[in-house]
């Protein structure tokens, strides 16, 4: 097993993880009946076995939220994060490349 | 002697081992023991086992859990020292926990994975043969003419909502915090009885004082044969002690006169020896001498005084063995008399604190009591242990009663609801009175009871046939308008206006086809729910009858859309039509599939 696969295999634990924890608290609060949770726990437990990657893992969630809306703020909340993380990410690049750029100018 | 004395500690021993605190049986659903156990495994990070448990995947219960749960209920074996159950000794309770084990073991089997077994399959086949009049018949027939039993009953259980029953009954009847309530009455009970006897054991009868005293007189006639051991005993332990107690006045004189004494005493050995070599007759004047010289000798104070007191040492030290030899003989006589002496006095000294007569008989009427209600409470415990053993052992048979009843239940429903829409097209006066009409003519097959008030109809499985046949005759449901139309009023149950309104009402094509045979529709499910047969009548007359063909297309429809979820047992490969040919019984499996079916699939739509 390489590492992309050790790490999307780490991902989708957490989020089996937390979305497991949100059903479990949504049927105790009997905002979801035992009949929907076995058939959200079905889905979940169906649908999750073609996560092989970030973008299976991101269309999963979208799916899951857009179908039992208890979901929806955990896939939003999901998706800002990771919308600031590619963000940084890109920032640092960007500061990366300039001061590259900056250091190659003044050693010419 | 006393009997071994019973005290409250004496009492706890013979009880056992006191029962923890029973944790009740909570009214916990089985939802809630689902969640609870998929909240822990999510704690522990088994989410994906978390996942299957709500999903219905798995049981909620492990092995353990399970094992636990049986040993509590069906079990009185407790370890002495940790108090936790364990497996039964006695003959009929391992019997009812290795049946159990054995059920549930093979009911997780199938809830998990699929596999029927004979453990599970065979008390559902009994109960269908014995107690179900939908398939009773058929698995007759089908045995009797070779087919394959177990296939069929297996296509029963693969039916979809069987599992699901099954599952439920399972999280319930295992729920792992079921006890036995009775279980601590029981334990109180034995101990209260054990406290009581506690009380009534310290008293001292006279049969126990007489019979110490009847010991004491025996061990005291042992001794008569050595009286005059026993009377030298005494003599000689009185002049010993009168010699021990003169000792040191007795060896004070004696050295006092030594000086004088021992020289002359030693004179007069040598005069006795001399004497004693001397001839009588030639030494006569000698002899005579030495007489007069002992005499002399025995008068002399001092010597007197020294000889007595030697000769009193002397006895003294001769006394210690000869009292010593006396006492090996009577000591084991005299022992046994002590010992009843002692008994004797220690019951004298307890009967004054026994207790009264009639605080005693207050102890043993609460003991009787206490007694009786303790045979209550273990025939309360067996009892108690039975029903789980049922509950346990009839999971299968009970899981298939309820799919049964809720597939025709929820059948009779969809019918309903199709008439019931059709009816309620017409929104007019006239219409809703038709329509009531309708709904009251199916109390036509139903019994009237009332009770606190309320009026009940409860399907009745005679009358419900009486309108089906009419559906059963040629023209099919045709005959039940006509049924309508022709009958009176008071004899429809409806009022004259209704009866207008309904005739009225049939006049419309539409409405005479769907309300006759979502009459029909309704008599059959009531049939069936009832517990009418399907036997082999019925299902002649299912599969030759207009009404009954226009059933089975119904039910063919569903099939063909869901065949991949019934069993092989039930219907071969889905053909329905070929399959239905032959024999009555192939037949009615057939229908009794498609009614299941139709049923199920309603629920779930």
């Amino acid at each position: 097993m390489d590492q992309n696969s050790i790490l999307i295999d780490e991902k989708k634990k957490q989020v089996i993880n937390k979305i497991t924890g949100i059903l479990i608290d949504e049927m105790s609060k009997k905002n979801v009946n035992q009949e929907l949770g076995q058939e959200i726990a079905a889905y979940i437990l169906n649908q999750s076995k073609n996560i092989k990657d970030d973008k299976s893992l991101n269309d999963f969630l979208k799916q899951l939220a857009e179908k039992y809306s208890i979901f929806k703020l955990y896939f939003v909340n999901s998706s800002l994060e990771n919308q600031i993380k590619k963000t940084d990410e890109e920032k640092i690049t960007n500061i990366k490349e300039q001061l590259s750029k900056l250091a190659n100018f003044k050693s010419q | 002697m006393a009997e071994a004395q019973f005290t409250p500690e004496a009492a706890k021993a013979v009880v056992g081992v006191v029962a923890h605190p029973e944790v009740a049986v909570t009214g916990t659903t089985a939802a809630d023991r689902i969640l609870e156990a998929a909240r822990g495994k999510h704690l522990a990070g088994q989410s994906e086992d978390s996942l299957k448990v709500i999903s219905g995947e798995v049981v909620p219960y492990t092995e353990k859990d399970v094992e636990r749960v049986l040993l509590w209920n069906l079990s009185s074996e407790r370890d002495a020292t940790t108090g936790e159950k364990k497996d039964p000794t006695n003959t009929n309770e391992t019997q009812r926990f290795t049946d159990s084990k054995k059920l549930v073991e093979s009911a997780r089997e199938f809830i998990e994975t699929g596999v029927i077994d004979s453990t599970l399959r065979i008390p559902i086949l009994n109960f269908l043969v014995r107690n179900s009049p939908a398939v009773g018949d058929i698995i007759r027939a089908t045995a009797s003419a070779g087919g394959n039993v177990n296939d069929f009953v297996d296509g029963l259980m693969k039916t979809p909502g069987f599992r699901e029953d099954l599952r439920t009954l399972f999280i319930e009847r295992l729920n792992p915090t079921k006890r036995l309530t009775q279980e601590q009455t029981v334990k109180n009970l034995e101990l209260d009885i054990a406290n009581l006897q506690a009380q009534l054991g310290i008293e001292v009868t006279q049969v126990q004082i007489d019979a110490a005293r009847t010991e004491l007189d025996t061990a005291k006639a042992a001794l008569i044969p050595h009286t005059a051991d026993l009377l030298q005993l005494q003599s000689k332990t009185v002049r010993y002690q009168e010699l021990t107690d003169e000792m040191s006045e007795i060896k004070r004189e004696m050295r006092k006169y030594e000086g004088q004494g021992r020289p002359l005493e030693a004179q007069k050995i040598a005069l006795l020896t001399e004497k004693g070599s001397l001839n009588a007759a030639t030494d006569a004047a000698r002899i005579t001498a030495i007489d007069t010289e002992i005499k002399n000798i025995e008068k002399n104070q001092a010597y007197a005084n020294y000889t007595t007191r030697k000769a009193e040492i002397t006895e003294h030290t001769g006394l210690t063995s000869e009292i010593a030899t006396l006492q090996i003989t009577l000591e084991p006589f005299q022992h046994e008399i002590t010992k009843k002496q002692d008994s004797l006095n220690a019951l004298l000294e307890k009967q004054k604190s026994n207790i009264i007569p009639q605080k005693k008989a207050e102890v043993e009427a609460q003991i009787n009591k206490k007694r009786g209600d303790l045979a209550d409470a273990k025939t309360l415990l067996e009892a108690e242990m039975m029903k789980f053993y049922q509950e346990v052992t009839h999971m299968g048979q009970d899981a298939m009663e309820k799919h049964l009843n809720s597939a025709f239940a929820s059948l009779k429903t969809m019918w309903k609801e199709e008439a019931t829409k059709q009816a309620a097209k017409d929104t007019t006066e006239e219409g809703k009175r038709a329509a009531l009409a309708v709904e009251k003519v199916q109390n036509l097959w139903k019994t009237k009871t009332t009770k606190g008030g309320l009026t009940f109809y409860k399907p009745d499985k005679n009358k419900a046939k009486t309108i089906l046949d009419e559906a059963f005759k040629a023209g099919g449901g045709e005959n039940i308008a006509v049924y309508l139309e022709t009958k009176r009023a008071a004899e429809l149950g409806i009022t004259t206006e209704e009866h207008t309104a309904l005739k009225e009402k049939l006049k419309d094509p539409d409405f005479r086809k769907v309300q006759s045979e979502g009459l029909a529709k309704q008599a059959l499910a009531d049939y069936l729910l009832a517990g009418g047969r399907l036997n082999k009548d019925l299902v002649n007359s299912l599969a030759t009858t207009t009404f009954g063909k226009a059933l089975i297309s119904e039910g063919e429809a569903a099939l063909q859309k869901h065949k991949d979820q019934i069993g092989k047992g039930l219907i071969s490969d889905g053909k329905v039509g070929e399959f239905m040919k032959g024999n009555w019984w192939k037949f009615g499996i057939g229908i009794i599939a498609l009614l299941i079916l139709l049923g199920i699939m309603s629920a779930v739509r």
